[in-house]
C-alpha cells in the first residue's frame, strides 16, 4: 500500500508543508537556546522496592538479586519518556482568520492554521526528544485519535492527521475531554490547542477530570486579533462558522463595548477555571510568533521532569 | 396655532431625508464569517432591544430636527394665549416722565430719557397706520392731549426733555386714564415710562391708585396699563447738586448787604476736593471759590452781597463738576430787592422834648444813620404823624408799615383805613401805653370784606411805670421765640444756649395783659407769640390777617413802662422785625410746572417816580420764557391787575416787561422776573422699592417692564398669541445635542452579562498568565 492510496496529493503536500513548517519553527526556535534539546532526557534511576507478585519480571534487578538473593524491582523516573497528547480543536469557530492574523507569520491565517502549525511544531520537537506524542482532534466529539508513540516515523502520521481541514461543527470542549480522559492512559502531558469557545463551566469540569488523572495540562487558547478588539464598523452581518443558520446583522459600533466586556468576562472565567485546576493557561493570538508558545512548552516540560 | 411664514413649514418634509438614509443603510452591510459567535450571541441577545430602541430614537430625532427647523422658520404663534383681538387698531397713551431725574446718566453714560425715547421710538415704528397715539408729558400732565399718528408721535417724542419736577405716579396714571377715555379705538393701552423714583410712588400715589382702580373697573373699556421702568441702581449714581439757595436776610434792601446761603450736596461715595463754585447775581458772575464736600454729605456756601437794582433779581450758584446729572449743578432763585422801607409812626403821645415822644426811640432805632447824620442809607425811612392825620398820611405815603404807639382810640375812619391797609398787604404794629382805650382796640376792625381783630384782647394793665424804687415789682422777660427767624440774629441763631438771654437786662415795670381768645385758639387762628414774660404772659404776639401782618406789643415803645428802648437789643429787634414785616412775600421762585402770576403793580412800582406817564394810553405787556420766546400778554381779572403766564413748563427765568407810554418822551420799559426751578428732591436719585412698585402696579392691574421689548412681546402675545419659535429653536438645539450624544455615546453604551463595562480588550492579552 502506498501512502498516496491513503491521502490525496493535496493532503500530502499539506503534510509535507506542515512538516517543513514544524521543522522550521522548531529549529529556528532552538538555534538560539544554549542547551540543545536534541540531547533528550536519559532514563534516570529512582529507587528499589521489594518485588510483589504481579510485578513484571523484566523489571527485576537481577544484579541485586545476585548480590542479595532478594528480588527487587528497579523503578525509574516516570517521565523519563514523556507521554504527550495533543488535543487540537478543529471545530468551525477555528476557521476564522482576520486580516491581521497572517501579517506576521508563515502559513495560513485562520486559527486552525495556527493550531495546526503549533501542534506540528510541538510534535516535531517532542519526537526529536524521543518523547511519545499522541494526537486527538475534536469538534463536538473526538474525531481523529492517534495514540502516543515516540518513533520518528510517528511524525508523519501525526502530520497527516493534522492536515485535515477544520469541520463546520460546534465546539464541545467539556464533552470531548470527558470522553478522551479515559483513553489517555497513564499520567502524561496534555496539550490543548483551542479557542475555548464553549461553556466555561463544562470546560472547567473537564480540566478537573484531566487533573484528577494526574495529567499535566497546558492550554493554548488561540484567538484571532479581531476577536480581541472587535475592530468592525458600520452594519455587519456576522455569520456563525459553526452554524450557518445563526447570523446577526448589527451596528458593530453599538455592541463593541458590550462584546469586549463579554470577552473579558469569558477570559476571566477560563483563567479562573485554569487557576483552580492548576492548568497552565496560555492565551495567544494568531498574529503572535510561535516562539511564545514553544517557550511556554519548555517551561512546562522542565517543570514536570 | 397659526404660522407667520406658513410656506416655510413645508420644509418639514425634509424629515424624509434621514428616513430614507436610514432605510438605505439598513439594506447595506458587510458580511463576516465569525468564529466567536459564542460570545457575540449573548451580547446581541441582551442588547438587541436597547439597540433597536436607540436606533429608533435616533431615527426619530433625525426626522424631528428638520421638522423643528422648518417650524422654527415658519414662526408659529400659539393663539391660545390671545386675549385681545389682534388685528384691530388701538390707541396707545404714552405718559413720559419728564422729571429731572430722567436726565441722569446710567452706568452706560446714556441719559434715561434718551433710552426711553429710543425704546418708545422702536415700539412706535412697529405700529400700524390705523393705530393712534396720545402722548403725555408730566410737565404738562393736566393739559388735554390730542391724538396723533405714530410718525407724529415719534417726532414729538424726540422733543421731550427731562427738565420738569416730580409728578406723583397716581396723577400720571389718572391723567393717562382720562386721556384714554378720549381714544378713538376700542383697544386702549397706557404706557407709563419713568425711572420711578421713590418720591413719586409715595403713600399719596398709592391712595390715588386705589381710588383710580375703582373708576378703571367701572369704565366701559378698561385700558391695559404697563409701567416701563428705566430707573435702575440710582443709588450708585454719583451726583453733585445745588439743593437750595436761601436768603438769610429778612428783606433785601437795595444798596444794603444781604446774606444768602446755598446747600451743595455730594451724593457720591468719594470726596470732592476743591470744587469750584461760582455765584452770579443779576447775571453778573462773581469770582469763583472752592469748596470740599465729603462723600454723601452737604456743605453750605454763603454769600454776602449788596444788590443795587430794585426789583426781582436772579441769584445763581453753579458748581463746576461733571457728574451723572449736570442739570442740577446750578440753581437760581429770584430775590425781590426792595427800596427803603417806609414806616409811618403814629404817635399817641407826641412831645417836643427830645426822646419824650412816644415814638422817638423807635424812630432812632429804625433809622439810626439818619439820626446820626451819616451818609450811609438806612433801610427804613420813618415819618411821624398823629392819629388825626393817619388816614391822609397813609393815602399820601403808601407806607409799608404803620405803627400805632400809645394811640388812645383810633376813630372809625382810621380803623377802616387801617383795616383796608392790612388787608392789602400792609403791616400794623401796635404798641401799648397808658393812653390806650382797650375797648376801641378789642372791637372788630372792619372795612367792606376786610374783617379782623388784634392778635390778642387787651386786658388790664399790670404794674406801672418803671421807677428807681428798687422794691417795685419788675417782670422779667423770657427767651425769644426761636421759631421767629427775624430775631435769630439777636438770640445767636438756633444753636444758642438758653443761658444767653439777650433780654436779661430789660426791666419791665408794667405791661398790659394780652388775652388770647379761647375761641380763636380753638379755631386755630394763625398767631404766634414772639416773646413772653417769664410768667408766661405774652409780650409780643403776631398774626397774619388778609395780605398783611399785625404785631401787638404788651409794652410801649418809650421808656415809661420799661427800659427796653434804652437797651442795645431794642435796635436790632425792631430793625429785624420791620425788615421781616416789609420783606417781600412775592413768590419769585417757584417749582417748574407751577402757574406764574405777576401783579401789574409790581411793574408799575418800578417806574421812576419822576416819570410823567400818559394815563390815557394803557401800558403794554410782554413775556419772555427761558427759551427766549417772546409773547405779548394782557392783564386778567376784574381790575386787570395781574398777568397770568400759565404754567412754568421750562426751567429758568421768565421775564415780564411793561412798556408804559410817557407824555412827550420815549416809553419806559420796566421788567420783573420769576424763576422756575426743579425741586431738589429730583436730585436725590433713589429708586422706588421694587415691591412697592409691584404693589402699585398690582392695584391697577399694571405690568412692570424693564425694557420695551418685553413689553412689546407681552403685548404681541395678548393681541396675536405667543410666538414659540424661540422654544422650537431651543428644542432644535437640544435635539441636535441629543442626536450627537446618542450617536457618540448612546449606541456605544453596553450591557453585558456581568454588568460592568470596558472599552478595552482583556488586559492579560496576549501574554499568558501561567499558573
Amino acid at each position: 500500500m502506498r501512502i498516496l492510496d491513503l491521502v490525496s496529493p493535496k493532503e500530502l503536500s499539506r503534510v509535507a508543508r506542515l512538516q517543513m513548517l514544524a521543522r522550521q519553527v522548531v529549529e529556528g526556535f532552538c538555534s538560539g537556546r544554549h542547551r540543545s534539546p536534541h540531547k533528550g532526557f536519559s532514563v534516570e534511576f529512582k529507587e528499589h522496592r521489594p518485588y510483589v507478585p504481579g510485578d513484571e519480571l523484566r523489571n527485576i534487578d537481577w544484579k541485586v538479586f545476585a548480590k542479595s538473593d532478594r528480588l527487587y524491582i528497579r523503578e525509574f523516573e516516570e517521565e523519563t519518556n514523556l507521554r504527550c497528547t495533543l488535543l487540537v480543536d478543529r471545530s468551525g469557530s477555528m476557521r476564522y482568520g482576520g486580516e491581521r492574523a497572517a501579517a506576521n507569520r508563515i502559513g495560513g491565517k485562520t486559527k486552525y492554521d495556527y493550531a495546526q502549525t503549533l501542534a506540528a511544531s510541538l510534535t516535531y520537537l517532542m519526537l526529536a526528544q524521543q518523547d511519545a506524542v499522541g494526537l486527538i482532534t475534536f469538534d463536538d466529539a473526538p474525531r481523529d485519535q492517534i495514540p502516543p508513540r515516540s518513533r520518528p516515523s510517528h511524525l508523519k502520521l501525526v502530520m497527516r492527521t493534522l492536515a485535515h481541514d477544520a469541520t463546520q461543527r460546534e465546539t464541545d470542549l467539556g464533552g470531548v475531554f470527558q470522553k478522551v480522559a479515559s483513553k489517555l492512559g497513564r499520567r502524561g502531558l496534555v496539550i490543548i490547542i483551542s479557542d475555548a469557545m464553549g461553556d466555561v463551566a463544562s470546560i472547567a469540569r473537564s480540566l478537573t477530570l484531566l487533573r484528577s488523572k494526574n495529567h499535566e495540562v497546558l492550554f493554548f487558547q488561540v484567538m484571532d486579533p479581531d476577536e480581541m478588539d472587535f475592530p468592525f464598523t458600520g452594519r455587519v452581518q456576522f455569520r456563525n462558522l459553526e452554524n450557518v443558520a445563526n447570523e446577526h446583522i448589527v451596528d458593530s459600533r453599538s455592541i463593541r463595548d458590550a462584546y469586549l466586556q463579554r470577552l473579558k468576562e469569558h477570559q476571566a472565567a477560563i483563567q479562573s477555571a485554569c487557576r483552580r485546576n492548576r492548568v497552565d493557561h496560555f492565551p495567544i493570538t494568531t498574529d503572535r510568533p510561535f516562539d511564545d508558545a514553544l517557550h511556554e512548552y519548555f517551561a512546562m516540560r522542565s517543570r514536570i521532569r | 396655532m397659526t404660522l407667520l411664514n406658513g410656506l416655510l413649514a413645508l420644509g418639514a418634509l425634509a424629515f424624509t431625508i434621514p428616513l430614507a438614509i436610514h432605510l438605505l443603510s439598513r439594506s447595506r452591510f458587510r458580511t463576516v464569517d465569525w468564529g466567536a459567535m459564542h460570545l457575540l450571541d449573548s451580547v446581541v441577545r441582551i442588547n438587541r432591544r436597547r439597540i433597536e430602541l436607540l436606533n429608533l430614537l435616533l431615527l426619530l430625532l433625525r426626522c424631528l430636527l428638520p421638522v423643528l427647523l422648518a417650524f422654527c422658520l415658519a414662526r408659529p404663534v400659539l393663539t391660545g394665549f390671545r386675549s385681545l383681538p389682534g388685528d384691530q387698531p388701538r390707541t396707545i397713551v404714552i405718559a413720559v416722565d419728564e422729571s429731572r431725574s430722567m436726565a441722569a446718566r446710567d452706568a452706560d453714560g446714556q441719559p434715561r430719557i434718551e433710552r426711553v425715547k429710543r425704546e418708545l421710538t422702536t415700539m412706535l415704528e412697529s405700529l400700524s397706520r390705523q393705530d393712534e397715539v396720545i402722548l403725555l408729558g408730566t410737565n404738562s400732565i393736566d393739559r388735554v392731549a390730542g391724538s396723533m399718528g405714530a410718525t407724529d408721535a415719534i417726532r414729538a417724542i424726540k422733543e421731550i426733555k427731562a427738565e420738569g419736577g416730580p409728578v406723583e405716579l397716581g396723577r400720571i396714571v389718572q391723567s393717562a386714564a382720562e386721556a384714554s377715555e378720549n381714544a378713538t379705538h376700542m383697544q386702549r393701552q397706557i404706557i407709563v415710562a419713568s425711572d420711578f423714583q421713590s418720591h413719586i410712588v409715595g403713600d399719596g400715589a398709592i391712595e390715588t391708585l386705589e381710588r383710580l382702580k375703582t373708576s378703571l373697573d367701572e369704565a366701559s373699556i378698561r385700558p391695559s396699563i404697563s409701567f416701563l421702568n428705566v430707573g435702575v441702581e440710582s443709588d450708585k449714581v454719583a451726583n453733585v447738586s445745588v439743593d437750595a439757595i436761601e436768603s438769610d436776610s429778612p428783606a433785601v434792601v437795595a444798596g444794603r448787604s444781604a446774606k444768602f446761603s446755598a446747600r451743595i450736596r455730594n451724593a457720591g461715595d468719594s470726596p470732592l476736593r476743591d470744587l469750584r463754585v461760582a455765584w452770579s447775581v443779576a447775571g453778573k458772575p462773581l469770582p469763583p471759590r472752592t469748596v470740599t464736600i465729603p462723600p454723601r454729605a452737604s456743605v453750605t456756601a454763603r454769600l454776602t452781597h449788596k444788590i443795587t437794582d430794585v426789583g426781582v433779581n436772579p441769584i445763581t450758584l453753579s458748581v463746576e463738576h461733571s457728574d451723572a446729572l449736570p442739570d442740577d449743578n446750578s440753581r437760581t432763585i429770584g430775590v425781590d430787592v426792595i427800596r427803603e422801607i417806609n414806616v409811618l409812626l403814629v404817635d399817641g403821645d407826641p412831645s417836643n422834648r427830645p426822646l419824650a415822644g412816644e415814638t422817638d426811640f423807635l424812630a432812632i432805632a429804625l433809622s439810626p444813620f439818619a439820626f446820626g447824620g451819616q451818609d450811609q442809607p438806612d433801610a427804613v425811612r420813618t415819618s411821624k404823624t398823629i392819629e388825626s392825620k393817619l388816614v391822609a398820611e397813609i393815602d399820601e405815603q403808601s407806607p409799608d408799615i404803620v405803627v400805632l404807639a400809645n394811640v388812645a382810640k383810633p376813630d372809625d375812619a382810621a380803623r377802616e383805613r387801617l383795616a383796608r391797609f392790612v388787608n392789602e398787604g400792609g403791616s400794623l404794629i401796635v404798641f401799648d401805653g397808658d393812653k390806650i382805650k382797650p375797648d376801641a382796640y378789642n372791637d372788630i376792625w372792619k372795612k367792606d370784606d376786610a374783617t379782623w381783630r388784634l392778635p390778642a384782647k387787651m386786658g388790664e394793665v399790670v404794674g406801672g411805670p418803671v421807677s428807681t424804687d428798687r422794691e417795685a415789682e419788675l417782670f422779667p422777660i423770657g427767651d425769644l421765640n426761636r421759631q421767629y427767624a427775624a430775631w435769630n440774629i439777636i438770640s445767636g441763631g438756633s444753636g444758642a444756649t438758653t443761658s444767653n438771654r439777650p433780654l436779661a437786662d430789660v426791666d419791665v415795670g408794667g405791661y398790659r395783659k394780652l388775652e388770647i381768645d379761647a375761641a380763636d385758639v380753638a379755631t386755630g387762628a394763625a398767631r404766634i407769640t414772639l416773646l413772653s414774660f417769664v410768667s408766661g404772659d405774652p409780650v409780643v404776639i403776631a398774626s397774619r390777617q388778609g395780605g398783611g401782618q399785625i404785631v401787638q406789643f404788651a409794652i410801649p415803645c418809650d421808656g415809661d413802662w420799661s427800659n427796653w428802648p434804652m437797651r442795645l437789643v431794642f435796635l436790632p429787634m425792631m430793625q429785624q422785625m420791620v425788615l421781616d414785616l416789609a420783606g417781600s412775600r412775592k413768590q419769585t421762585t417757584l417749582d417748574v410746572g407751577a402757574p406764574i402770576s405777576v401783579p401789574t403793580a409790581e411793574l408799575t412800582a418800578l417806574i421812576p417816580s419822576d416819570a410823567k406817564t400818559d394815563s390815557s394810553k394803557p401800558p403794554t405787556y410782554a413775556t419772555e420764557d427761558p427759551s427766549g420766546t417772546i409773547a405779548a400778554t394782557q392783564p386778567v381779572g376784574e381790575a386787570a391787575t395781574s398777568l397770568m403766564l400759565g404754567d412754568a413748563a421750562l426751567v429758568g427765568t421768565y421775564r415780564v416787561r411793561q412798556t408804559t407810554p410817557v407824555m412827550g418822551g420815549e416809553p419806559i420799559t420796566t421788567q420783573t422776573i420769576r424763576v422756575a426751578e426743579v425741586p431738589a428732591i429730583e436730585s436725590q436719585l433713589r429708586d422706588v422699592d421694587a415691591s412697592r412698585l409691584s404693589h402699585a402696579a398690582e392695584i391697577i392691574g399694571a405690568q412692570v417692564y424693564g425694557e420695551v421689548s418685553s413689553l412689546t412681546s407681552d403685548d404681541q402675545t395678548r393681541r396675536f398669541g405667543r410666538e414659540v419659535w424661540r422654544w422650537l429653536l431651543v428644542a432644535l438645539l437640544i435635539g441636535m445635542v441629543g442626536e450627537l450624544f446618542l450617536q457618540q455615546r448612546g449606541l456605544r453604551g453596553k450591557r453585558s452579562l456581568g454588568g460592568a463595562s470596558s472599552k478595552t480588550p482583556p488586559s492579560t492579552w496576549p501574554t499568558g498568565d501561567a499558573t
